[in-house]
């Protein structure tokens, strides 16, 4: 009975993951944790293995339809598979108690984060790495025309997501909402490119230490299955969702929801 | 901006006739398929194992470590037949990024484009090395 409420809840936040644009792993740790007290170390690497599915399939239509940017993707990768091995190696070494600490707070960030506005900080010039790796890129704006692109700020994005590896691997988390304000804002690429190459990503980066987690035997499928299966079920049903849902209040409810699961979470950790 | 605007080379609708594009259709068909057949596996693996009568999330309110190897051993054992299929499911997934990456540096290395080839392939070993980690 609790694996089917499991499935339920991993169902429920693999469609609001969806429909939000956060990911699943945001919402599945608390659920996790604060709902069926499962410890945080297999509440993380449950987690992990959802991101690496629900990344896989999201990047499976976002290359279909050529909004993710390849070579961007292969760059930034290595900053965040490196990221997330020394992610890794430091979560063995720390407690529970700040995992949940440094989860509450990343979950706050998140929730105000999910309030900012969404304008497009494109660039006029282009990287000398960029112009070098031939990085600039383009999409389709849905009317039968492209949208080209330039990439900037390529050291600093490096850098950034190289960070963001690391939280991936300590919280289980995708750490989208780093890649995709890195890329962004920093290296001004349009938003639904940001948007797709960092979804792109992530699977990569979570891997990096899902399968250390899974060797190490964190991930057990009794928690892992039902979690992945109900995401991407989930997340697939937000995708093509014919309803018309009033993401803008959804957005407004699920910043309180995600700033109390923060409090929670925090409050977890100090005691 | 209309495509007419454009180089003719920045935006090729057809496959066959950019590489790159080629590339990307064959990774999204790999992922997607890749994705369906690794969750069909554990949702069946799940389904075999299924426990009504208890809480079986009970057990992992504390952390024990207990290695894949282990667990592995332990539910050849006792046939535990589900679990080693919800395990081979896990590992299909966890692989397919590791294939997209190797698939990406080998096609930047035939187009001689060698420093992405070498971040691919630095990112396929690091991802190799990450697993001995856990070991």
């Amino acid at each position: 009975m609790y694996e089917f409420i499991l499935l339920f809840c991993s169902l429920i936040a693999g469609f609001l993951g969806s429909i939000l644009g956060l990911g699943g792993g945001l919402i599945i740790v608390p659920t996790l944790t604060l709902l069926f007290h499962v410890n945080i170390r297999y509440a993380i690497a449950a987690s992990l293995i959802s991101i690496v599915g629900t990344s896989s399939g999201a990047a499976a239509s976002y290359l279909k339809d050529h909004f993710a940017n390849l070579r961007i993707a292969v760059l930034l990768e290595l900053g965040t598979v490196t990221g997330a091995v020394s992610g890794f190696l430091i979560a063995k070494k720390i407690q529970a108690s700040f995992l949940f600490l440094l989860f509450g707070v990343f979950l706050f960030f998140s929730a105000v984060m999910m309030l900012r506005s969404r304008d497009e900080h494109t660039s006029t010039k282009n990287h000398p790495w960029s112009e070098k790796l031939n990085l600039a890129g383009s999409f389709p704006d849905g009317k039968g025309g492209v949208l080209p692109y330039n990439v900037d700020n390529v050291p600093f994005g490096l850098t950034a997501m190289y960070a963001a590896g690391v939280i991936s691997a300590l919280l289980g988390i995708g750490s989208g909402i780093f890649k995709v304000l890195t890329m962004d804002r920093a290296m001004k690429l349009p938003m639904k490119a940001s948007s797709a190459t960092s979804n792109f990503m992530i699977g990569v980066t979570a891997t990096a230490s899902a399968g250390a987690f899974l060797l190490r035997g964190d991930i057990r499928p009794e928690i892992a299955a039902p979690v992945s299966v109900g995401i991407i079920l989930g997340s697939w049903m937000g995708a093509h969702s014919m309803i018309k849902i009033p993401t803008q209040i959804l957005r407004k409810i699920f910043v309180i929801v995600l700033s109390i699961a923060s409090f929670q979470m925090i409050l977890k950790g100090l005691s | 901006m209309n495509t007419q605007d454009l180089p003719e080379d920045l935006f090729i609708k057809d496959p066959l006739k950019d590489p790159l594009l080629n590339l990307e259709l064959r990774i999204s068909k790999l992922l997607h398929w890749g994705v369906s057949c690794a969750e069909a596996l554990m949702l069946l693996g799940w389904i075999t194992f299924f426990d009504f009568s208890e809480n079986p999330l009970l057990k992992f309110q504390d952390y024990k470590e207990e290695s894949l190897q282990k667990s592995l051993q332990s539910a050849l054992q006792d046939h535990h037949w589900g679990l080693l299929l919800a395990y081979a499911g896990l590992v299909l997934l966890i692989s397919l990024p590791i294939l997209r990456v190797l698939m990406t540096g080998i096609f930047f290395a035939k187009q001689r484009n060698q420093i992405l080839a070498l971040a691919s392939f630095f990112v396929f070993v690091i991802l190799l090395f990450s697993f001995t980690l856990g070991i």
